[in-house]
């Protein structure tokens, strides 16, 4: 059997290979990839990554968790405020009406999970063990609706007494009906107040335990079906007396869709109250602030890989988790590319990891463009030492590295400008009065320390030596890899091969193609010229006329009408091939037509 | 990133640093060439390619593209000549002729084709890296990327249970890639209800087992059978897994509108460039084109079969059809044959005798699909036979001869 026919197959589509070894390789041997194994550093490389990625992601999701808090305690205590304030008159005059708390998340989906995640482990936590949280995916009819949900209250409400869960197995999907859920509820609830006065006390507010709310969050609201969602409301809202229902819209647009997506009917049966979550701007400022600026924190981005993420972040998705993506995988390049990342860690291990470099690191060292600036600045003495001594070149780099960690992180923040700025306005104000009293003069005295004292300590982490030990600084690797342009691509290599074969034959003026390109090429180039139809003789005959041409010098012209068969073929298979790509599509309108998908030149 | 290429690189201009990032890009470059000046590096044509667009004025461009736009849909006119592919001395070729011809074309540039993916082989460790580090890869570019991932999987999945998924392949189920989950690799023997309790199921045999690494290797994951929102979904949420690694390629040029900002996040992927110019002999062999003679000898074959373990009345009777559709062939009017005309026309030529063995026979025509009724505007139903009028005199043809 030869190569390629392991995985392909006229009568099947998917192909299982099991481990050949039935010992699998563990996470452990991963570092193994890092791309330079002849150094034996890798392992430590993958470790220190490993160990900066841990500190990433308990960093986002305290920062993620802190900015959450406040509308999250507001949250539960609209739930508390309505579920557990149930006999009160208020309410009761209320009683077909449900609370509603439309929570306002924003465009970023998939950030919305991590705030769903924290505020079920509140609500669960302080108020009530009754929560089920469904997705608009799983939910296409009332039925599955109301399945999810009595799947997960019944669920839940199991483990909240352990002692009786033979009883409450699970009920038969068939069975699943709001009305089976009010007799469960009414039987657990009867448990609640019938056990231990200990139990009572767990529970916070247990004083009424039979009122404890039950909270259904719709996690997005927007993408329900509107019919299934009005039927759910109104047979909710005739179990209102018995079961305390409590709804959470998650909303990532405006308070308005609910109004666009419910009649009045319905949502008049909802007592809605909004809620605002932080603007997502504010959380990647939190996130910068707490975590990239800090220099605790030893991996540092350069400005234009910042630039990169934050400009995909506000003009593509708003996404902090996206951003967060952003960073771990500039991470995982520098300490896979950069092979004296190893130093990249707290100001200790540095100093450590320093003195056991080896012998090709320290090379590495002396090659570092940075290093080179900072050699050629210092004395000659000094400059054979770094440049011939290891010890040497170690306990420096050590030093540079505590170094550029202490630095201030203002120096990403433009302090350079404000400087200048309040300098101008001094000098300004000395022009126009013409007179120095002894007061400006020493004005202008302190202005100038503090402009060389930011000049000297303030330099930018560009120019400092070792900077490519902690600095990341690919922007064009991280926005290929996050932020792609497929199409571009396919047209780049249907209209210019020479960037990717590297053939002389290849290079043409802009706008020109060579007769030489493949036969791909030649066809895409061919279609350009055509309008909304194409007819595929025309095309055809053109494409020889260009083989031809390209063959001149070999083979004798051919006859009109009668074409190569081997040429036919090729073009047959070119125009498939476009097929395939998207470009055209078969028409009827016209015999032996297609039509173009794309317009223009491009 | 949906947009056209010279529209985004427009829009970027104006508020992303994107311009002077491409200055960046090849001085980048120039100092990675300063350590190794040989090496043709891709960084080259990329930087390069990100320049073309923008050197064009911006709104010049932009105007540019919308009247573009504009006349290509302007007019439902079609200019262009009425010249047919049956000009041609072999209208058709069959998919054997062609698959032989293609056999003796000695491609072009094979030596740069080769150096191209040998660059892209150079990643492979990278990937295994970043796969692991809970990232998905997606490979794009022009040129089938089968031998590559092919050359993947050989070289590197060896070790780890893996599936390879051909998303062009034309009868391309998700069952079917659940179902090789489920039961090949976790060896399940029980049934599903539905495709999300299997994804359960496989979401749940994995959490217990964090060292079980599965690979899923798809090529085309933007395939027509794999594209629908409902596909992409459970893929997403299989590829959400910490331990289920996938691997896909992407070929179309609208490839990525299959995936909105919720999915993008599930899939999590890097993407890379693996331009291979490699032709797509698979991918389109099952691709029902215009030129290749496919249907059409399948069609043929299949009547000649079916009619051949028939009675000598009913081959007289299908032949009367067929006969009958061929001589009307220049009639645009033409909808068919009436039961009635056709009854007359079978006694006429002592075919049948009544009317109900008439209805029988057609029954099992119809069975076989060799006719298809269809009503009239009167109310009449009239028979066709459903193929072309080429394969109908082949078949009349050969018929003859035997």
């Amino acid at each position: 059997m030869s190569e390629s026919p392991l995985t392909s197959s006229v009568s099947k589509g998917c192909f299982v290979f099991k481990s050949a070894s039935k010992k699998r390789k563990r996470h452990v041997g991963v570092g193994g990839y890092l791309v330079d194994d002849s150094d034996d550093n890798g392992s430590d490389r993958f470790r220190i990554c490993q160990k900066l990625w841990g500190t990433v992601q308990m960093n986002t999701e305290a920062i993620q968790d802190q900015l959450n808090k406040k509308v999250l305690d507001s949250l539960a205590e609209f739930i508390k405020k309505h579920g557990l304030g149930c006999s009160s008159d208020v309410w009761r005059q209320r009683a077909s009406e449900i609370p509603t708390a439309a929570l306002m998340l924003g465009v970023n989906v998939p950030d919305h999970a991590m705030t769903f995640r924290s505020l079920c482990n509140l609500l669960q936590d302080s108020v009530t063990p009754f929560v089920a949280s469904v997705h608009a995916k799983e939910c296409a009819a009332v039925k599955l609706l109301i399945q999810k949900v009595l799947e997960q209250l019944m669920g839940r409400g199991v483990s909240v007494d352990e002692e009786q869960e033979d009883d409450t197995a699970l009920l038969q999907r068939t069975q699943c009906t709001i009305s089976a859920l009010c007799q469960w509820y009414k039987t657990v609830t009867k448990k609640c107040t019938q056990v231990s006065p200990q139990r009572k006390e767990n529970l916070t507010n247990s004083d009424l335990p039979q009122s404890l709310p039950v909270v259904v969050i719709f996690k997005d609201f927007e993408a329900f079906n509107s019919q299934v969602l009005q039927d759910f409301i109104l047979i909710c809202s005739r179990y209102t007396q018995e079961l305390p229902f409590i709804f959470i819209f998650g909303i990532a647009t405006s308070p308005s869709a609910i109004q666009h997506r419910l009649p009045h009917s319905v949502s008049s049966l909802l007592c809605i109250e909004v809620f605002h979550s932080l603007s997502c701007t504010q959380h990647l400022a939190s996130v910068f602030d707490k975590l990239i600026l800090k220099s605790q924190f030893p991996f540092k981005l350069s400005s234009r890989v910042i630039q990169v993420l934050v400009s995909v972040f506000l003009y593509h998705d708003f996404s902090v988790q996206n951003f967060v993506k952003g960073l771990q995988f500039s991470m995982l390049e520098h300490f896979n590319s950069q092979p004296l990342s190893v130093l990249c860690c707290q100001k200790q291990e540095a100093l450590l990891s320093a003195k056991t470099l080896s012998k090709q690191n320290v090379e590495r060292i002396r090659h570092l463009p940075s290093f080179m600036r900072y050699v050629e600045t210092q004395e000659p003495q000094e400059q054979v030492q770094l440049l011939t001594n290891d010890e040497h070149v170690k306990i420096s780099s050590a030093s540079g590295q505590a170094c550029l960690l202490g630095g201030n992180p203002l120096r990403q923040r433009g302090y350079y400008p404000i400087i200048k700025f309040v300098q101008s306005l001094l000098e300004k104000e000395s022009r126009r009065t013409k007179r120095t009293n002894p007061f400006e003069v020493l004005r202008s005295e302190v202005m100038e320390f503090i402009d060389s004292l930011v000049r000297e300590y303030l330099t930018p982490a560009e120019l400092q030596p070792l900077n490519e030990v902690c600095y990341y600084s690919s922007s064009g690797v991280l926005r290929q890899r996050l932020n792609a342009t497929p199409r571009t691509s396919i047209q780049a290599a249907l209209s210019h091969p020479f960037y990717y074969l590297q053939n002389e034959s290849l290079k043409t003026d802009t706008g020109t193609i060579s007769s030489a390109a493949p036969d791909l090429c030649i066809v895409f180039k061919l279609h350009l010229e055509c309008g909304r139809l194409i007819n595929l003789y025309d095309w055809l005959e053109a494409y020889v006329t260009v083989m031809s041409a390209a063959e001149d010098q070999h083979t004798d012209s051919e006859e009109c009408g009668k074409f190569d068969s081997l040429k036919h073929a090729r073009f047959i298979q070119a125009v498939s091939e476009m097929e395939f790509l998207g470009f055209v599509k078969s028409t009827k309108q016209k015999t032996d037509h297609v039509a173009r998908l794309t317009w223009g030149g491009c | 990133y949906y947009a056209a290429p010279n529209l985004r690189s427009d829009s970027e201009s104006d508020f992303s640093p994107s311009n002077s990032e491409d200055d960046d890009d090849a001085e980048e470059h120039e100092g990675k060439r300063v350590d190794q000046p040989k090496t043709p590096s891709k960084n080259t044509s990329a930087a390069a390619l990100y320049k073309t667009p923008s050197k064009k004025g911006k709104k010049a461009a932009e105007s540019d593209l919308v009247e573009e736009y504009f006349e290509a849909h302007s007019s439902s006119k079609v200019l262009t000549s009425d010249r047919t592919l049956q000009k041609l001395q072999t209208p058709k070729l069959d998919r054997e002729t062609l698959l032989s011809l293609l056999g003796k074309n000695q491609p072009r540039f094979a030596e740069e084709i080769k150096q191209l993916n040998a660059k892209h082989e150079k990643n492979f460790n990278q990937w295994m890296l970043q796969l692991h580090m809970g990232f998905n890869i997606l490979i794009y570019g022009l040129g089938s990327k089968k031998l590559l991932l092919e050359k993947f999987r050989t070289s590197m999945l060896s070790d780890y249970d893996h599936v390879v998924v051909n998303g062009f392949f034309p009868s391309m189920t998700l069952k079917s890639i659940l179902n090789s989950l489920t039961c090949d690799v976790f060896g399940h023997e029980g049934t599903f209800r539905n495709p999300a309790d299997q994804i359960d199921f496989i979401i749940r045999t994995l959490r217990e087992d964090p060292s079980n690494h599965v690979f899923l290797v798809i090529h085309n994951i933007d395939g027509p059978m794999l594209r629908g929102d409902r596909n992409q979904q459970a893929l997403g949420q299989l590829a959400a897994l910490p331990n289920m690694h996938l691997l896909a390629s992407i070929d179309h040029i609208n490839a990525t509108l299959i995936w909105d900002q919720a999915k993008m996040s599930m899939f999590n992927w890097l993407w890379y460039e693996t331009t291979t110019y490699l032709p797509y002999t698979e991918e389109t062999s099952y691709e029902n084109s215009l030129l290749v003679q496919q249907t059409g000898a399948l069609a043929l074959s299949s009547l000649t079969h079916v009619l051949r373990s028939l009675t000598p009345n009913a081959r007289g009777i299908f032949r009367l059809l067929a006969e009958f559709q061929l001589e009307n062939k220049d009639n645009p009017a033409y909808t068919g044959l009436s039961f009635q005309d056709f009854y007359q026309r079978c006694r006429e030529s002592f075919l049948v005798n009544s009317d109900i063995t008439l209805r029988t026979q057609l029954t099992e025509f119809r069975d076989h699909k060799l006719i298809r009724n269809k009503k009239g505007a009167d109310g009449v139903e009239y028979l066709l036979i459903p193929v072309d009028n080429g394969t109908l005199t082949d078949f009349l043809e050969k018929n003859d001869v035997e």
